[in-house]
């Protein structure tokens, strides 16, 4: 069933929109629009969007994310106290990131000092004494062996350079040079061509003078980078701050304030002061909000009766009915003014797949399995009421886990009834394919599309023409008169013709000229080929029920293979192979009845009557 | 060790080497393919060059083969040379041929010239001790491609610390050539005793000396660069010249200044009577005093080395006779700038 709709518009101060939206558009299902699209008015504007909660609820993501809180809450605060508790508790958290990013940064300073230190280990003059140099230029670095020999060879006897040496290693030797402030420049460009790389190092870190020898210098580093290493840790080690249940209360309130305020991008402004809400609901819905509008003087509701759009669809079906409309939603959402094919799915998919697949023992294992899977999903509910189909068929074939012979078959063994059970299948085809063009009937009577009532292949003239072919191969098979025969056949012939020129008879009533079309032989051409593939399409959709006979006899079929694997000479069974064959068939089978149904359903029943071109009811979209 | 059997065999060598009358043959040559037909009849190159395709009786074809001969003589030595220390001083050889390809790869990189094409000539070098993928060298495109394809070789660092420095191609060939100076003189430290220390020590610190000298002699004439980073281009080694000649060479502003220098060093005669032309110093003063020890030498590994020497001397003198032919000059002419023993 189709729920009916009703279009409102909650309508009221700007002052008071953060209540309603809270007490309103939130607490009840609406399926809301966009009022902006919705309304034609000049005064109308769109609500400011920037929401003051992102930055907050960004804070309140990452507090909770600190604290694994999934318990409930129920504190009740106020937004501004939310806003303050929040605050709070990230400045805490701010403060102490900060604090950690500080020693990390200074840690990595001194361990880089002691790197760079490290190489001049050797130099045991007191090193803040270079600090007090006036005429004197140096450089501390590094130069490649090779240079460095070029320098012994040709410059260690330099009046104006004086090198000391520190650290020699594979590819490069430590040093540093001191020469008069008056040949720094000479001195420097000799250097650099003996690719020396100088190294900058400081006299003060962080205000602390360094002295002493660099051995001296390297020991202090040392203990403040150990000292530096434990305040780290510690800091990190310390816990987060455990979280009070007003600070949960108050990121909660903040994250569904965030979302709350997102609901505003339906909203319009209007007339300056008002704002205003569009939407459907149901005619419960519609009621419980009438009633609680009416006390409220910051909300006005507004029914409009007739809406220019069609309204969203919401299925509305027993418990019994519910999961199948997934199945119907994969086809697509019936149109408002449609007949929901639910009902007609579940028992026909129901009936059939009983039909195909009929066994006591299995369908209890479906039923069962369906049973405890069937908070996962509609599926698995679906699948225990095909269980209990396929029980009931199951008694009337006599088959239990492919044992022909334990029960008595309440009705007949398909296997011994071949015949039987192919025609069966075929009538059962042809009563669903009438019960499908009925329905298609009743859908142009409600959506008042009477062309297609009249003259579509599963309108009248197609309902007449499928009987009036039925009625002539039951009149051929007992042999009536020609008389009737002759009859039955030129009222066929005339709705055959009406369905081929189905489309200018339809473009006639309503009144549209230009109904051939330019082109006569094109016009022709095409008719006969849709003549031909209707013709065509009304055999082969009967005829592809013979499926429905075919799977039960294929059921006992499978059946008979696993019992003859699993008997042995001695006359017993093997109960592995047994229980190993139930297991492939059901899994198999069930998976093939249950697609091959499916494509019945959606082919050769929906294809005639449903279009499925409504649009889902959403609750607040966002 | 014996030294008698391997300087046997090196008098055998000795006999395949060119005389005067064979320079003069091939100097009447019409052409280079003349020449190349001539050079088959030669037992030292009649391998090497009778296996050339006719029409590529190229110049570089013909200098690459020449070098092949070189290499071949050289292994022939070395592999009957059983002392693992002397052989390890010997291998500064294949280094010298490895920086050889090094230069010639770089030399094209910088010309943009079609690298395929000219190092099909030293494809023979690839098969011996090389540590560097010359394949993969060959297709670098520019010369931060190169230095990076050299990564993982002892000539990455050296290299690449001087590109940043400098992005021309003659600081980048002086770093090489004096990384297997350097290099060369570490090992004769390291690995040769005795009277082989005493004697190559002599001849390969001449040759230092003489090779600052030369290169000073380049900078100062070629290239104006600032005399404070002329010492980062000199060999660090010294020998008979002085810290002080040396600081006096690199500090003259002018080429008579120079000059005046190098006449009162210890080489002064010798660049006096050369004018100053500094390779021909280098020959005659190396030439002398390898022919010094040569005469004196009996259980040493001087005659072989110096056999090298004179193998290498010869294909430069065959290289410039090439060239003589190239651009028709008379046979005299041409054999006036060979390099000839005056023995």
């Amino acid at each position: 069933m189709i729920e009916k709709m009703y279009f409102i518009n909650l309508i009221g101060y700007m002052k008071n929109i953060d209540y309603v939206i809270e007490n309103y558009i939130s607490k009840f299902n609406i399926h809301l629009e966009y009022a902006i699209s919705k309304i034609k008015n000049k005064d109308v504007h769109n609500l400011d969007l920037s929401n003051p909660y992102d930055e907050l609820a960004k804070k309140s993501a990452d507090i909770l994310k600190i604290n694994d809180t999934n318990e409930k809450v129920d504190l009740i605060i106020s937004s501004a106290d939310a806003i303050k508790i929040i605050n709070n508790a990230q400045k805490f958290n701010e403060e102490k990131s900060q604090r950690l990013n500080d020693l990390e940064s200074e840690y990595k300073n001194v361990i880089d000092l002691i790197q760079k230190f490290s190489h001049f280990k050797e130099f045991d003059f007191n090193y803040h004494l270079l600090s007090m140099f006036k005429f004197v230029h140096y450089k501390f670095g590094f130069m490649p062996l090779n240079n460095y020999k070029q320098y012994e060879a040709f410059l260690k006897n330099e009046k104006d350079i004086l090198l000391l040496e520190s650290e020699i290693d594979k590819n490069y030797m430590w040093c540093a040079y001191f020469t008069y402030n008056s040949s720094a420049k000479r001195v420097d460009d000799i250097f650099t061509s003996f690719n020396f790389e100088p190294i900058e190092l400081p006299f003060y870190l962080n205000q602390t003078k360094l002295s002493g020898s660099v051995n001296e210098i390297l020991n202090g580093l040392n203990k403040k980078a150990a000292n530096l290493k434990t305040e780290i840790t510690i800091i990190k080690s310390q816990d987060e701050k455990k979280l009070s249940k007003r600070e949960i209360a108050a990121a909660k309130k903040i994250l569904r304030a965030k979302d709350d305020f997102e609901t505003r991008k339906f909203g319009a402004l209007i007339y300056k002061d008002f704002f205003i809400f569009t939407g459907w609901v149901s005619e419960r819905i519609y009621k419980a909000l009438e009633d609680k509008t009416r006390n409220d003087e910051s909300v006005v509701l507004v029914r409009e009766d007739n809406p220019k759009e069609s309204p969203p669809v919401l299925l509305k079906n027993n418990s019994f009915f519910k999961p199948f409309e997934f199945l119907v939603k994969m086809y697509g959402i019936p149109s408002y003014y449609e007949i929901d094919p639910t009902p007609f799915l579940a028992i026909t998919y129901t009936v059939l797949f009983g039909l195909m697949f009929g066994d006591v023992g299995q369908g209890l294992i479906l039923f069962l399995a369906g049973l405890l899977f069937r908070k996962k999903g509609p599926l698995f509910q679906i699948m225990s009421t095909l269980g209990v189909s396929s029980m009931i068929f199951g008694m009337l074939y006599g088959s239990v886990f492919g044992f022909e012979n334990l029960i008595p078959a309440v009705w007949i063994k398909p296997a011994d009834n071949i015949n039987f059970i192919l025609f069966f299948a075929i009538a059962a085809g042809i009563f669903l394919i009438l019960m499908s063009m009925i329905f298609n009937l009743i859908n142009c009577i409600k959506t008042h599309n009477f062309a297609d009532f009249l003259f579509g292949s599963n309108g009248l003239s197609g309902f007449i023409f499928y009987v009036c072919i039925l009625l002539l191969c039951v009149f051929i098979f007992t042999q009536k008169s020609l008389v009737w025969i002759y009859l039955v056949l030129a009222v066929a012939i005339l709705n055959l013709l009406l369905i081929a020129f189905a489309e200018p008879l339809k473009k006639i009533l309503r009144k549209e000229k230009d109904a051939i079309g330019s082109n006569i032989f094109l016009f022709l051409f095409e008719t006969i080929i849709e003549l031909f593939e209707n013709l065509l399409s009304y055999f082969t959709n009967t005829i592809s029920f013979v499926r429905v006979g075919a799977f039960a006899l294929s059921h006992a079929g499978m059946m008979s293979v696993v019992m003859l694997l699993s008997k042995t000479e001695a006359g017993s069974y093997n109960w592995f192979i047994v229980f190993l064959g139930n297991i492939i068939v059901i899994a198999l089978e069930g998976l093939i009845v249950g697609i091959q149904v499916l494509r019945l359903e959606f082919y050769e029943m929906f294809g005639r009557f449903f279009r499925g071109n409504g649009r889902e009811y959403i609750i607040n979209q966002k | 060790m014996d030294y008698s059997a391997i300087n046997t065999k090196i008098k055998a060598m000795r006999a395949n080497l060119l005389n005067l009358d064979d320079y003069i043959e091939l100097s009447k040559s019409k052409n280079v393919e003349d020449i190349a037909n001539k050079l088959q009849n030669f037992n030292a190159y009649h391998d090497f060059i009778s296996s050339l395709e006719h029409e590529k009786f190229h110049r570089s074809y013909i200098e690459s083969k020449l070098m092949l001969s070189l290499m071949s003589d050289f292994k022939r030595i070395y592999n009957f040379v059983f002392d693992y220390e002397l052989k390890k001083y010997l291998s500064a050889f294949f280094l010298r041929n490895e920086i050889h390809v090094l230069k010639l790869i770089l030399s094209i990189i910088y010309d943009k010239r079609n690298i395929e094409y000219e190092l099909t000539d030293f494809n023979f070098l690839i098969e011996d001790k090389l540590n560097i993928d010359v394949n993969k060298l060959k297709s670098s495109s520019s010369v931060q491609e190169f230095i990076n394809n050299l990564a993982g070789t002892q000539f990455f660092d050296l290299l690449n610390d001087t590109y940043k420095q400098s992005k021309r191609l003659f600081d980048l060939e002086m770093k090489l050539d004096l990384y297997y100076y350097i290099h060369l003189h570490n090992l004769q430290k390291k690995y040769l005793h005795g009277e082989n220390k005493i004697i190559l020590s002599k001849i390969k610190d001449t040759e230092i000396d003489l090779i600052n000298i030369s290169w000073l002699y380049r900078i100062k004439k070629y290239y104006n660069f600032d005399n404070t980073t002329i010492f980062s281009y000199l060999l660090p080694i010294k020998y008979k010249l002085s810290e002080n000649e040396i600081s006096l060479l690199v500090n003259a502003n002018t080429m008579p200044e120079f000059e005046k220098i190098v006449y009162n060093t210890y080489y002064g005669d010798l660049f006096k009577a050369e004018k100053l032309k500094v390779e021909h110093v280098l020959y005659k003063a190396l030439s002398r005093i390898y022919y010094k020890f040569y005469l004196q030498s009996k259980d040493n590994i001087v005659s072989a080395v110096y056999y090298i020497y004179l193998k290498q001397l010869e294909i430069n003198n065959i290289t410039s006779l090439i060239e003589g032919v190239r651009y028709n000059l008379p046979s005299e002419k041409i054999i006036s700038y060979l390099y000839l023993k005056e023995v």
